[in-house]
């Protein structure tokens, strides 16, 4: 699935990007089979106390928030009714459906046997368990977001009638989106409210779950405006008018919309520090470091976004949205990695084995270029001739 | 693994392809036969214990009461997140023996009720509220288009009505003016008629 396209690219276009990616994904493949073959303990530094690694810190918790494009893009489009950004839709769904699937990807790395994935809907149901609800949702809306998707596909392919069948239950299905994407985006969070005595005071509070939810939408939306960015600067030939025309209109809107989630977020931040009366550790050393993540990477972001938008300064806007994606990624790995086990000497701490990163690197790098090959020969950044001025 | 507040379950990280999370059983096939656990059976002091929750519960606050100047007045696992199947007496202060103080006496479990009891109202009343949302956006946009049409076809009426307007006065206009010629050359006529008979009479 991801080696052939890239060996035949190499061969014919011999750029660094190519041989980079090549060199990538063939490092990627043979420790994927150390992986499999020696076990968790021979690619990665987890232990009885660090069970979770960045695989579940980075390409779980991060791939999870930065494909909430998907659900917040469609839900504004075709519920909201903010019809104008329509042309934004399909990428934001294809990124959505790519990440969520790299995510099961990088689980099935993660857990001992992947084998066995299946095993709570068939033979383990706990329905007191925020594991199961994940599992749960991820799943269904995996398949959801797949539905989403195959209309691009399936003009592409030149299955009409399909095609009209689905695009006419998008309502339905957006709908289920984001009732899946609610649910599921805030359980990643309760998880943690699981391990009280683990997560610093600071990033633990009884407000987690809505943290992860509203921090979802910010993820979402920064993450279709810095894709609309890069989309717009290499794959420009592959768009059509009608979205080259959108683009600004779309970042706008979207930097405005982001502003006051963030400038939301940062409240309830807030007010979870007041309710739990933390005050008092934002003079240690987790303080100050909570402090970068709470003032550089939510309040900045905010105040950006808002100018940018005033100023109809997409340049700030697209730069914006970087350091918002970037502040996302900080706070999924503060909560399950930096300011987790927190209470442990240095000595039992977590650092992450060359090879989890390589496997990492690895994943997102097939993300990209299935990304890549969808985007070229799919009908994502235009509209197919035979469907024009269709509602989907 | 995450979860457990005193770092107890063990993972098999050397097995590929069957790992299991590990704990102790207190040797639970040992006990279906009427045995002890192992290390109890083996501790030749009788530090470690083995009975049913409620009598061990009774004879360590025994101990306590009888030994007040020996043991802290605590039982730790009674109540931490809880309750433990595993209690501990010290003579010591229970952090200084690596066992966290700050626990409390919530099961794990009751940290995430709340989110949980709320996944049914979520999948309830989300579905609502966008429907809702979305029939609103619905019906906003055919109020606009209807609004739009009234306004055009208003407009087109109006042009209509003046246009008939311009046309009735043009056409009055014509009439008169006709009228004015005809009558012109009438009066010509009939001038010109009596020209000859004043000619005459004269």
């Amino acid at each position: 699935m991801t080696d052939e396209p890239t060996i035949a690219e190499g061969r014919s276009l011999m750029t660094p990007g190519n041989v980079i990616t090549a060199i990538i994904l063939v490092a990627g493949a043979i420790i994927t089979v150390l992986r499999f073959t020696q076990g968790l303990g021979a690619t990665t530094n987890l232990s009885d106390y660090n069970p979770w690694g960045i695989w579940i810190g980075f390409d779980l918790l991060v791939g999870v928030a930065l494909a909430a494009g998907g659900y917040v893009t469609s839900a504004a489009v075709y519920l909201f009714g903010m019809k104008r950004y329509h042309s934004a839709v399909r990428p934001a769904v294809l990124t959505g459906f790519l990440g969520y699937f790299m995510v099961v990807i990088a689980l099935s790395y993660d857990v001992g046997r992947p084998w066995r994935l299946p095993y709570p809907f068939a033979i383990q149901q706990g329905t007191t368990s925020m594991l199961f609800e994940v599992a749960l949702c991820v799943a269904l809306y995996l398949t959801v977001l797949f539905l989403e998707f195959s209309p691009a596909a399936l003009e592409w392919l030149g299955f009409r009638s399909l095609r009209n069948i689905i695009t006419k239950l998008t309502i339905v299905l957006t709908i289920f989106g984001v009732v899946l994407s609610t649910l599921h985006q805030s359980s990643l969070g309760a998880l943690f409210l699981l391990a009280p005595s683990k997560l610093h005071p600071l990033w633990y509070s009884s407000y987690l779950p809505v943290y992860f939810f509203i921090t979802s939408i910010i993820a979402g939306l920064s993450m279709v405006m810095f894709e609309a960015s890069l989309s717009y600067r290499f794959f420009s030939d592959k768009m059509d008018q009608t979205h080259k025309d959108e683009k600004n209109g779309l970042m706008l809107g979207f930097a405005k919309a982001a502003s006051f989630v963030l400038a939301g977020y940062f409240i309830i931040k807030v007010f979870g520090i007041s309710a739990d009366n933390n005050w008092h550790y934002l003079a240690t050393g987790y303080g100050a470091w909570f402090l970068v993540e709470l003032l550089g990477f939510v309040a900045l972001p905010s105040v950006l976004y808002a100018i940018g938008r005033r100023e109809k300064n997409i340049t700030l806007i697209k730069w914006t949205s970087a350091l918002a994606v970037l502040g996302i990624i900080l706070n999924r790995l503060n909560v399950s990695l930096i300011a987790f086990n927190w209470h442990l000497p240095s000595t039992d701490r977590y650092f992450p084995h060359w090879m989890e990163i390589m496997i990492t690197v690895f994943l997102v790098t097939v993300g990209i270029t299935i990304f890549r090959f969808v985007v070229t020969k799919m009908p994502i950044l235009y509209e197919h001739k035979d469907y024009r001025t269709s509602t989907h | 693994m995450v979860a457990c507040p005193f770092e107890i379950p063990t993972y098999e990280y050397h097995k590929a392809l069957t790992p299991r999370v590990r704990k102790c059983t207190l040797c639970h096939p040992r006990i279906s036969r009427g045995l002890l656990p192992g290390c109890v059976d083996s501790c030749p002091t009788e530090a470690l214990l083995f009975g049913k929750r409620t009598d061990l519960l009774k004879i360590a606050r025994e101990r306590i009461g009888e030994k007040p100047d020996v043991y802290i007045d605590h039982i730790y696992g009674e109540k931490e997140m809880g309750g433990t199947s595993w209690l501990y007496l010290a003579g010591t202060s229970f952090s200084k023996i690596g066992l966290n103080e700050n626990l409390g006496t919530k099961p794990a479990i009751e940290y995430t009720a709340g989110t949980l009891s709320a996944v049914p109202i979520i999948v309830g009343l989300w579905p609502v509220f966008l429907t809702g949302a979305y029939a609103m956006n619905k019906r906003r946009e055919k109020i606009a288009i209807s609004e739009q049409e009234a306004a055009v076809t208003a407009s087109i009426e109006a042009t209509n009505e003046t246009a008939a307007e311009k046309l009735d006065i043009a056409l009055k206009k014509a009439e008169r003016l006709k009228k004015k010629e005809i009558d012109n050359a009438v009066k010509k006529a009939l001038a010109e008629v009596q020209q000859p008979d004043d000619e005459k009479t004269e």
